[in-house]
């Protein structure tokens, strides 16, 4: 696990002590809008407009790092508990979402 | 002209005796409607997504798929956010697509599901065909304690205010009075594919907050649902009284939108995933657009929201093709 992972990890376990034990999960990708996507969009009235053209539509890698664990609810069912942030390469944490 | 799409065969054999007052409703539905019946007797997905294409031939703005996964069945498709457990998504996207691309949906559809009991079919079918409009704009939105400051910003799409917070609410302390004759729904709390039951958050608590019995006697006649549970729309061997979206469309609402696995949100704004489909879905039909349409709609302007950071992430892909709408998609509000 290189340093950037083992950083989001003990950052999310100091903030969520309940993902202590939690399932990790990391996943690294490169990604884009295919440019069939844009032109459906396109098709459609929507264009797609990147948010700092600068950078234009340039390749992202990100690393997306799953937190899964089951919590149980007062009736006794099982849920399943997933925290997903998104990373990128510098380890800034660019997306945190869970269920 | 809408494409009233399902298996006769599979409702025959499933119906029995009681195909025929199906088919019967159908007809009437059809008539009423402006919709023609298109039978089927393909069982893979992506044949009867053919039965789609020729219907759009014919001139089919709308498509209503009727039946559950056993008549008409969910693509199953591969799960871009695997790695949570979910290995496929159920999703009825690719039927609302033209193209290979399964994420943008281009048509106006619903689903009518059956609730694997004919009586339900019957009434479901029978409530849209006697449809009145009325004036009603009461709302009950209630999201778990965790996610009160994003559950909030969605809210405000229907012009919703108070939220019921869970806890302290539970599925055993919500009056009558505060769900009865609303027009909007709005819940942001979690799921299991294991019960009924939708729960509430606070720490390690997790109270049951809402259950199909908190329906038993509410009058829900034409309203509106979006929920961000997961599995809110799991309806795979679900009868009424074991899912909380069958039990709404029971109590006459007329349009359920809903996941059918896990859900991601927020914890706080900005809204994204599930929380700014539902946000996006909302200001669609504020605007009177159908149902299908803001549904179709909303996946189109989540796609260009959340491609402004230059890519969808995989929970961002899951969310578009893991929510499904149950009811009429020519309805408005």
């Amino acid at each position: 696990m290189d340093d950037i992972i083992k950083k989001i990890k003990e950052k999310v376990i100091k903030e969520n002590p309940e993902f202590k034990d939690a399932e990790i999960a990391v996943k690294e990708e490169v990604l884009e809008i295919p440019g069939e996507i844009k032109e459906k969009m396109k098709k459609m009235g929507k264009e797609i407009k990147e948010l700092q053209p600068k950078q234009g539509f340039e390749k992202k890698k990100i690393k997306t790092i799953t937190f899964k664990r089951f919590a149980v609810a007062e009736d006794g069912a099982k849920i399943p508990i997933v925290l997903r942030l998104t990373v990128d390469e510098k380890g800034n944490i660019l997306k945190e979402s869970g269920n | 002209m809408k494409a009233i799409i399902t298996n006769k065969e599979k409702l025959q054999e499933k119906f029995k005796d009681n195909f025929l007052e199906i088919e019967s409703k159908l007809n009437e539905y059809c008539k009423i409607f402006n919709g023609k019946l298109f039978y089927t007797n393909k069982t893979k997905p992506d044949e009867i997504r053919n039965v789609f294409n020729e219907a759009e031939k014919e001139g089919a703005t709308s498509f209503v798929i009727v039946g559950g996964d056993d008549v008409i069945p969910f693509f199953r498709l591969k799960n871009p956010a695997s790695d949570d457990g979910d290995e496929i998504v159920y999703s009825d996207n690719p039927y609302a697509s033209k193209d290979n691309d399964y994420f943008i949906p281009e048509r106006s559809l619903g689903r009518i599901p059956d609730g694997n009991n004919a009586v339900f079919l019957i009434c479901v079918l029978e409530n849209f065909i006697g449809i009145k409009k009325d004036k009603r704009k009461g709302k009950f939105g209630c999201t778990a304690f965790e996610w009160i400051k994003a559950s909030k910003e969605v809210y405000k799409a229907v012009n919703g205010r108070t939220l019921k917070i869970s806890p302290p609410i539970r599925s055993n302390n919500i009056e009558t009075k505060w769900i009865n004759k609303k027009k909007f729904f709005y819940f942001n709390l979690h799921g299991s594919e294991e019960t009924k039951y939708w729960y509430g958050q606070k720490g390690e608590n997790y109270p049951v907050a809402f259950s199909p019995e908190n329906l038993n006697d509410v009058n829900c006649i034409n309203v509106v649902i979006f929920s961000e549970a997961c599995y809110g729309a799991n309806i795979i061997n679900k009868c009424l009284n074991d899912a909380i979206s069958l039990k709404f469309l029971e109590r006459k609402a007329i349009c359920v939108v809903a996941s059918t696995k896990i859900a991601y949100g927020p914890s706080e704004p900005p809204s994204t995933d599930a929380d700014l489909l539902g946000k996006l879905f909302f200001k669609e039909i504020i605007n009177k657009e159908s149902f299908g349409i803001a549904l179709m709609k909303a996946k189109q302007n989540f796609v260009v929201e959340s491609s402004k950071k230059g890519y969808l992430d995989s929970s961002e892909k899951k969310t578009l093709i893991e929510f499904v709408l149950y009811g009429d998609p020519d309805l408005t509000i």
